[in-house]
């Protein structure tokens, strides 16, 4: 069969129109990755809730307005704000009491606390590695770092005037077909010299997942 | 007509016998277990996963998968590989929570005509339970307790969820007693000391006396848990019974008129029944560093599925003779619309009827799955030490009996939480 025959050019458009086809199958079925969020063409992507389990959207909305509240609280306007020097804050774990193990978003919290504060230009914040280390010498020893005693004595240690901390719960109920969380993410401001609560609030957010 | 017939019953057998069930498939798991053999137990499990470690999660779930995940977490669990342990038991309870949220419009239409084992697998309330508990010993393993503390309110959640369904709660002494010492490690006394009275309402056990006597209020010296999980639990095997005792059982459960299956050739029911498994497990000793521990059983798993089986008992059987009753319906049809059609058209019609029967008698395959792993029963050892390092010895007895040696270090108010699982 020459080539530029009737019949080859029919054989060729027959096996590129195939090849073709194939390709686009094979195509469809691969999973697909996007980008998406702010900055992208599809900034919705991150709103759509995937589970009952904290996504960045509630890790934002948490944070946002509790340090909304801190910002407007007596103890900023009054003491913080006007104070000759930053003064210095340690900010601690924040305690998991919830149904959902939450390492990586509590991880975020304290980085999205940490943020804000250092941002604000109004306070010191202790590096985060040096708390660690004093946060493992403390497990090491067999205390509980969410002891308010152990919290204000690592403070002195860190040299700080406050620390935040605080706890994350759920309400988590389940029936036939339906099942929602109520998380609350609570914070508050600690004086270390006192150990008086200086601030606290607290901001919900539910999540449901039904059939 | 004879040899349509034959030939209509042999393609029945044909179709039955082809396919191994979900029992089947982790024999070979199951026989590495019983030599001790973690690992070759755990390549088995893997490749029923499709996946090629334990580093892998199957890329696509369903029922099957989601339970096979769930076995290779107690596996897991046996070889100290708490974490990875951990990682399963989350992944599978999250799949089968979504499984069991979804409509199964499919699975249950074809649950009638078909096959049992075509329905999505909902666990029953125990292997719920033990989800929970099995991840709350990984985290305690791990000296994690805030992920054990987040076990011990899922296991609540789930209590929570089987009360409001109006579900009879299995006995939850383990996890009761673990969630009890989660809570008081914790440091919330009154939650603890509610679910020890919950563990001693059903049974007394000389371990929670002195923790309930110091109302779970964090003792000042240290102490070791320790938790043993081993035996085997019985397994869903195929089992045929005659139709007239199946009817028996079943009752008013039935759906659908029996009366047709008189035309039916097929006189037996086959349904998922239990079968008890022998231990190698019988019994275990514990010592901590020069002390024996008073080891105590909390939990009776192997008694306990079987008391949840026996209960929903009719309704699986009445379950299977509704499958045959829906089988036998459309042979008749095919057989009716023969004798309509009269001369050939009846033979055509007897063929297709028996052929339709036995085709569909050879796809069904009732449900034999269930968690398999799931340790017969669990013992604890809980006893008071000194700040300091030791060591513990555990040894299993029975027909293979063993031991493990399991180095701690106690501080003074802390504990250690050493986690033994043998499911042989």
């Amino acid at each position: 069969m020459a080539q530029g025959s009737p019949r080859f050019v029919r054989r060729a458009v027959a096996f590129a129109a195939l090849a073709i086809v194939s390709l686009s199958l094979s195509t469809a079925c691969a999973p697909q990755a996007s980008r998406g969020g702010a900055g992208t063409a599809r900034p919705e992507m991150d709103e759509a809730a995937l589970g009952v389990g904290l996504d960045r959207e509630d890790i934002n909305y948490l944070v946002a307005e509790n340090l909304k509240s801190l910002e407007a609280s007596k103890l900023w306007t009054g003491s913080i704000a006007t104070a000759s020097s930053p003064p210095t804050f340690a900010i601690w774990p924040i305690e998991n009491r919830t149904t959902q193990h939450l390492e990586d978003q509590l991880v975020t919290i304290l980085s999205s606390i940490e943020t804000t504060l250092v941002n604000s230009g109004s306070v010191r914040v202790v590096a985060r590695n040096e708390q660690e280390n004093l946060i493992d010498e403390i497990q090491r020893q067999g205390g509980s770092m969410y002891d308010p005693r152990t919290a204000q004595r690592a403070g002195r240690q860190l040299g700080a005037k406050y620390f935040v901390t605080g706890r994350i719960t759920g309400v988590d109920e389940k029936l036939s077909g339906v099942r929602r969380l109520q998380y609350s993410l609570f914070l508050q401001v600690l004086e270390v010299e006192t150990a008086q609560v200086r601030w606290q609030n607290e901001v919900t957010r539910s999540k449901q997942l039904k059939r | 007509m004879r040899c349509l017939f034959r030939a209509a019953l042999l393609c029945c057998a044909a179709a039955s016998a082809g396919c191994a069930t979900y029992s089947d498939n982790l024999l070979a798991a199951h026989e590495a277990a019983a030599q001790r053999d973690w690992p070759v137990a755990e390549e088995r499990v893997n490749a029923m996963l499709g996946v090629d470690s334990r580093a892998e999660l199957p890329e696509t779930w369903d029922s099957e998968r989601s339970l096979a995940v769930l076995e290779r977490a107690v596996v897991l669990q046996s070889q100290g590989a708490w974490k990875e342990s951990a990682r399963d038991l989350s992944e599978a309870e999250r799949e089968l929570e979504l499984i069991d949220f979804e409509v199964d419009a499919v699975g249950t239409i074809a649950n009638y005509v078909y096959s049992g084992s075509a329905q999505n697998y909902r666990a029953p309330p125990l292997e719920l339970f033990a989800v929970n508990v099995l991840n709350m010993l990984n985290y305690l393993a791990m000296g994690d307790l805030s992920g054990a503390g987040v076990e011990a309110r899922r296991y609540q959640v789930t209590r929570d969820y089987l009360d409001n369904q109006g579900v009879d709660r299995p006995r939850g002494r383990i996890g009761a007693y673990l969630a009890g010492f989660v809570f008081e490690r914790l440091g919330e006394s009154d939650r603890a000391l509610r679910y020890y009275q919950d563990v001693l309402e059903e049974t007394k056990l000389q371990s929670l006396a002195e923790p309930v006597a110091r109302r779970a209020v964090r003792p000042r010296g240290g102490e070791v848990l320790v938790v043993i999980g081993a035996g085997r639990t019985p397994i869903k095997v195929p089992r045929r019974i005659p139709v007239g005792a199946a009817v028996g059982i079943a009752g008013t459960a039935i759906s659908g008129d029996p009366r047709v299956l008189q035309h039916s050739v097929f006189k037996v029911v086959v349904y998922p029944d239990l079968e008890p498994v022998p231990s190698q497990v019988t019994g275990a000793r514990v010592r901590v560093g020069d002390r024996d521990a008073e080891v105590e059983l909390v939990t009776d798993v192997a008694a306990d599925v079987t008391s949840e089986y026996e209960k929903i008992k009719p309704r699986i059987i009445a379950a299977a003779l509704t499958r045959m009753i829906a089988r036998a319906a459309v042979s008749e049809g095919a057989m009716a619309a023969g004798r309509q059609a009269g001369g050939a058209g009846e033979v055509v019609g007897i063929v297709a009827g028996l052929g339709a029967e036995a085709l569909l008698t050879g796809l069904d395959k009732p449900d034999t799955r269930s968690w398999t792993f799931l340790p017969g029963q669990v013992w604890v050892a809980r006893a008071p030490v000194a700040a300091g390092a030791r060591e513990v010895v555990v040894q299993l007895e029975g027909s293979a009996p063993s031991e493990r040696r399991v180095p701690i270090q106690v501080t003074d108010g802390g504990y250690a939480v050493v986690v033994v699982t043998e499911p042989r």
